[in-house]
């Protein structure tokens, strides 16, 4: 169920800051996006991968000039920052820090949140997904506002936090769930930052728009572009819908097709989870996912 | 006041590297080929090979002749009246790195042999 009005929620989120006046050149050369271009407010997803093409971090970009902002899954910080200060030249002037605790980021989401955002005094048009809006100490941006729900995202400064939270709840936001926030992404076809995806090659998880095989070398590419020029991109990843949860891992559908279920996150009486499947399975399509626990049925959303 | 004025972040994260004595070869045709590009500036100017993060394999090779730096913390070889510098942060991934230059239209230029390689990339210009 979609909360008629909005709710809002924290996503726990680790954050690295890359600093100094070659930091958005030395992001460039190890993601899988060109950055290069990269301005003020930019706001973007970016990946991280090892040799072999498999993800080892999935971050989200707020980029603040010399700065750069980088808000990620807790499990991935160590590898990250290892990656980020390794290969630093002699001559290049970069920092990496930690600021974990430091900003909160915030989904609101539900059938209407614009009401909460114009409560705030923001212009609901000057939004977008590829730039952070700033909003006093605060930054927002939108991820999703088609079809029946949109979703904002804001980053808040530690220090601002409960002051910022009561502002949205002074505008009609209520409390809401982490689970809720995040199967709404997977319904809007965005992998929250928060949902493990270490380990997968990108194309499964239908995050071909984090690959740019144009921008030149970074780690994994050779095997991105074989992978793409020999036709052998036959995973993606959709939405799906069920009455229970799912548990994560791999394991087999019915029809014996290999999948694997990367999140499964309560929305009102469903699940919706999502699900690594071969290219073949048809939109709107059931399938039936045998369990530890049983079979489940599962529509493609 | 900004989004990163407040207090919560950490000092600068610092990774400590391994420091070893460098030992590189350098061909004959790669020797003359240095000589050749630094030309007549060999007292005020080193080339200085590095590895930065980057490319197919995690590591990239950069090769730069510049004024002899100020900082510390390089280590110094001498080819023939030239110096090449190495910092100690390279050190480990570059210690007995062979240095050739191929003489060529096609594919030419300096090519590096790295022993502490797993792997290359297809261009050469990445290692890891």
């Amino acid at each position: 169920m979609i909360p008629p009005l909005a709710e809002i929620v924290e996503i726990p989120t680790a954050v690295t800051l890359v600093s100094g006046k070659d930091a958005r050149m030395h992001l460039d050369r190890m993601l899988t996006v060109d950055v290069s271009k990269d301005s003020f407010l930019t706001r973007r997803y970016s990946l991280i991968c090892d040799l072999n093409g498999r993800i080892t971090s999935y971050q989200l970009h707020a980029d603040l000039g010399g700065q750069i902002l980088l808000f990620h899954d807790h499990s991935v910080s160590n590898i990250l920052r290892d990656n980020l200060t390794r290969g630093i030249p002699w001559n290049e002037n970069i920092e990496i820090s930690s600021g974990d605790g430091a900003v909160h980021r915030i989904l609101l989401y539900g059938k209407h949140p614009e009401r909460v955002i114009l409560g705030l005094g923001i212009n609901i048009e000057e939004l977008h997904g590829e730039k952070w809006t700033e909003f006093l100490d605060s930054m927002i941006s939108v991820i999703h506002t088609k079809g029946d729900f949109s979703l904002y995202e804001m980053l808040v400064p530690a220090r601002n936090y409960s002051a910022f939270v009561q502002s949205l709840k002074n505008n009609g936001a209520e409390e809401g769930e982490r689970n809720s926030a995040i199967a709404l992404q997977s319904l809007s076809g965005r992998i929250d930052t928060s949902v493990g995806v270490s380990g997968n090659i990108p194309f499964n998880l239908g995050l071909d728009d984090l690959i740019d095989l144009k921008k030149g070398c970074y780690p994994g590419q050779e095997i991105h572009a074989r992978m793409e020029s020999r036709d052998r991109i036959n995973k993606t990843t959709s939405a799906f819908k069920t009455q229970r949860e799912m548990p994560l891992g791999r394991m087999k559908s019915t029809e014996n097709s290999p999948i694997e279920i990367i999140s499964s996150q309560q929305l009102g009486d469903s699940w919706i989870n999502l699900i690594v499947h071969p290219n073949e399975i048809e939109l709107d399509s059931e399938i039936s996912v045998l369990t530890s626990d049983g079979e489940i049925s599962a529509h493609r959303v | 006041m900004s989004l990163i004025d407040s207090s919560g972040f950490s000092l600068p994260i610092a990774t400590a590297s391994e420091r070893v004595v460098v030992h590189i070869e350098v061909t004959e045709a790669a020797r003359a080929a240095v000589k050749s590009a630094i030309g007549g500036q060999s007292d005020t100017h080193v080339l200085i090979i590095s590895a930065k993060s980057g490319g197919c394999s995690g590591y990239l090779y950069d090769m730069v002749i510049v004024q002899r730096p100020q900082e510390e913390g390089f280590q110094s070889i001498d080819v023939d009246g030239v110096t090449i510098l190495i910092h100690d942060n390279d050190s480990a991934l570059l210690n007995g790195l062979k240095l050739d230059f191929k003489d060529s239209l096609m594919g030419g230029g300096f090519h590096m042999d790295n022993p502490n390689a797993d792997r290359a990339c297809g261009c050469g210009q990445s290692f890891g």
